[in-house]
């Protein structure tokens, strides 16, 4: 069977007399010379709605597709079809206003980035084995003791009075429930320290700028409050979540210089809260000691003064620490125990600030001991 | 207007080395006009963190399809951004979660180790897989967008098919270490010729690698040479590091540091081997020149033909201008990280923020400068070329296309777009 019709393509309005018939699941369009001008698959033919002024029937692929069938016998046209095809009408297409995608698309992401993400990672991070979480310290703490090690500097200070002095410190602080971890100090003019997964490091100079030991123990006891509550894990993985996210929502404007400028902005406000958590971790801890925890604060203090910290609504909104000012006040306003005894006596302070560069006394020889592998 | 000597086949090469008879592609384009519109689009699109990318890519489109016509009839792109943003955040439902996934998995297990490296080997080929796919959707999508005389361009074939013909015809040159290509650029410029089509006639090819061979081969061997070159010469050093970070893992002391370490041409001399991928650039230049003609000319749309004979001595210009601007935003990026590396040393942490923030304006102005380059001159010289040397026999055979009733796709770049950078 064959009907007449005409082709219409209609960005152009040319019409074609065309001749149509069926052949399997598709409907052939034939030019009036016999040289066939496409086909179109049954199953997507309808009709296409709208007010024509020749008032006969279109039929189509899309209500929006560039070319339609003006078919005048519409009974004819159907009787060709084959069954289950062709009945039915291309709807209107509805296209939603470009503000609500703009409004949904900027809901869903900062609910992505400020919700679900660090869920997720709080869900996650426990899930990563303690054997993998610690060869990722492991690789990381190695990379960055390299980093921050002064060039020539000891990477593992052990002078033996210094090393008795810190044992004696650490020992102050609570084992049980805390995941192992291998303590060391390296020699830096970087005043700083961090922990990973099964390491603490912390350099000479922080120590060195500690007014008194209970605030070195208040620095080492911070860093084990990340250790126990897990946070280098939930990090690496709320990070790379949201990295993920950002730099696909940024394009590659500026070779990812914006892309990682915007997870910072979103990440600082979840590192600040972990800092806090840390020093409140610091703080009962030399609650328990029987220490004042404002002796952190004046450790944090120093470090401002050291490092000509400035503190305005950038470092709030980009940094990955609280404010000093704000550590500071949170700490004085612990409850300071009467008469607390020295966590080290003088010597033996002393002697710990000095674990890098021992006077000559100290050390017996100036070939350093290698190292236990491990602790 | 096709003439009888263009039909023949023997076609006298005038002396000035055009393509003879035949329409001709006229580029006209404002660079003055195009470069301040791309300055536009940089800022607006930082200022809104990237969103306005969408509508930044369809202005520059719309400029550049006008600025190309045929017989005094202009190509229309007719794409919308709305369409872009909407494609992209559809991608991004289902692309972010897939994405978390692979990132998460990959942060979670230890680097350097097996289990790290079969995560990432799993990760690029199901990247690959998706990379074809963005390919498919958005070449669809220029295709539809693209008319001229008020005719559409499209794609059809699904996408299955596309992602498997294209694993099928690469695959011997990811074997080969890339020693196949000129074949398999062959197979897919057919391939892709046959599922294009231009209202409701259809393109075909028949290219053939012959004659590719000898040029792809020269900048392969080059190429090869440059890399094995470098690796060799700077493998005692990396045996040492392996050394010594196993060394400082275990806590042991640091291995000694062997007096022959550095490559032998002399310290950072290993560097010179890079020296052999500048004439490899230019060979390689060649060949894309003499693959292009190949392949266009052995194109076809109906009973209309295209000739395509660009002339690699005459646009040898265009490459070497490239290099050179590449070799000095690279100094200028030496410079400046030598800059930062001192800064950073001197101990001062007020100078080595200064030193961070001067190298992230640095990085900025060279993608920003790389960018307009890239766009603005490189790809208008080449088009301008493509102008010059292509000839169009038969056009007249037009007048017999009409429109595809074909619905054109209503979004298609979102995974591209998702995935990484597609330029204009």
């Amino acid at each position: 069977m064959k009907i007449d019709a005409i082709y219409e393509d209609k960005p152009r309005g040319v019409r074609v007399p065309v001749r149509l018939s069926s052949q399997g699941d598709q409907l052939v369009i034939t030019r009036a010379d016999g040289r066939e001008l496409d086909r179109w698959p049954w199953r997507a033919v309808a009709q296409v709605e709208g007010d024509f002024p020749d008032g006969a029937a279109r039929y189509g692929l899309a209500a929006d597709a560039h070319a339609a069938l003006v078919v005048q016998d519409v009974a004819l046209f159907h009787a060709m079809a084959p069954q289950g095809t062709a009945r039915k009408r291309h709807g209107k297409i509805f296209e939603l206003p470009l503000l609500v995608w703009i409004g949904g698309a900027t809901v869903s992401v900062l609910l992505l980035l400020f919700v679900i993400m660090p869920m997720l990672a709080t869900i996650l991070a426990p899930m990563v084995p303690d054997r993998w979480q610690r060869r990722i310290g492991d690789q990381v703490s190695s990379l960055l003791v390299t980093i921050l090690t002064d060039e020539g500097g000891d990477a593992n200070c052990q002078a033996p009075a210094g090393q008795a002095a810190l044992d004696r410190l650490v020992g102050r602080l609570p084992r049980a429930e805390v995941p192992p971890f291998r303590l060391r100090v390296i020699q830096s003019k970087i005043p700083n320290a961090f922990a990973l997964p099964g390491h603490v490091v912390v350099t000479d100079s922080i120590l060195r700028l500690s007014p008194t030991p209970e605030a070195a123990l208040g620095v080492i006891a911070h860093e084990v409050g990340h250790i126990v509550h897990g946070h280098s894990m939930e990090r690496v993985i709320r990070y790379s979540l949201a990295s993920t996210l950002v730099s696909m929502l940024v394009g590659d404007v500026g070779g990812g210089v914006l892309a990682v400028g915007v997870t910072q902005m979103s990440e600082s406000g979840f590192s600040q809260d972990e800092e806090r958590e840390a020093d409140a971790y610091a703080a009962d801890r030399l609650l328990d000691g029987g220490y004042s925890p404002a002796a952190l604060g004046g450790l944090f203090d120093a470090l401002k003064q050291e490092l000509k910290l400035k503190e305005g609504r950038l470092e709030k909104w980009l940094g990955s620490h609280p404010q000093i000012s704000e550590r500071v006040a949170t700490l004085a306003a612990y409850p300071a125990p009467a008469n607390p005894t020295p966590a080290l006596t003088e010597t033996e302070w002393k002697a710990l600030q000095a674990i890098c560069k021992p006077p000559a006394s100290d050390a017996p020889s100036p070939e350093k001991t290698p190292e236990p592998a491990g602790e | 207007m096709t003439s009888e000597l263009a039909m023949s086949g023997e076609i006298p090469v005038p002396a000035q080395g055009g393509p003879g008879d035949g329409t001709r592609v006229e580029v006209n384009v404002a660079r003055g006009a195009l470069i301040g519109l791309l300055l536009k689009n940089l800022v607006l699109t930082i200022l809104t963190l990237g969103i306005y990318r969408f509508w930044a890519r369809t202005n520059v489109r719309r400029r550049l399809w006008s600025s190309v016509s045929i017989q005094g009839e202009p190509l229309a792109y007719t794409g919308r951004a709305k369409e872009l943003l909407i494609g992209f955040l559809l991608a991004l439902i289902i692309l972010v979660p897939v994405m978390g996934v692979f990132g998460v998995i990959s942060a979670m297990t230890p680097p350097n180790t097996l289990t790290h490296l079969i995560v990432n080997l799993g990760t690029l080929v199901f990247f690959s897989f998706l990379g074809l796919m963005a390919i498919y959707f958005a070449r669809r999508y220029l295709l539809s967008r693209t008319a001229w005389r008020g005719i559409h361009a499209g794609q059809t074939g699904s996408f299955t098919q596309f992602i498997g013909t294209h694993l099928k015809f690469y695959l011997p040159s990811v074997l080969t270490l890339g020693l196949m290509l000129p074949w398999s650029q062959a197979k897919v410029h057919n391939y892709r010729a046959g599922i294009t089509y231009f209202g409701t006639e259809q393109f075909s090819a028949d290219a053939k690698p012959a004659g590719l061979w000898g040029p792809y081969l020269l900048a392969w061997g080059l190429v090869a040479a440059a890399y094995i070159g470098f690796v060799s010469s700077f493998w005692p050093l990396f045996i040492y590091s392996m050394q010594m970070q196993a060394a400082q893992e275990a806590g042991d002391p640091l291995p000694p540091l062997p007096d022959d370490i550095m490559p032998a041409m002399g310290g950072m001399g290993a560097f010179g081997y890079f020296a052999l991928l500048v004439p490899a650039a230019l060979v390689f230049f060649h060949y894309n020149c003499r693959m292009w003609s190949q392949f266009i000319t052995s194109s076809r749309l109906g009973a209309i033909s295209f000739r395509l004979s660009l002339p690699t001595a005459r646009l040898l210009y265009i490459p070497i201008v490239t290099l050179v601007v590449l070799a000095v935003l690279i100094g200028i990026m030496v410079a400046a990280f030598a800059g930062f590396t001192a800064g950073v040393d001197s101990g001062d942490p007020a100078q080595g923020f200064t030193a961070f923030l001067v190298i992230v304006a640095v990085t900025f102005m060279l993608f920003v400068g790389l960018n307009l380059v890239s766009v603005a001159w490189v790809m208008v010289e080449m088009m301008k070329a493509v102008g010059r040397y292509l000839r169009i026999d038969n056009i007249d055979a037009v007048s017999d296309i009409f429109n595809r009733g074909r619905p054109a796709p209503r979004r298609g770049e979102g995974m591209a777009d998702a995935l990484g950078d597609i330029g204009i």
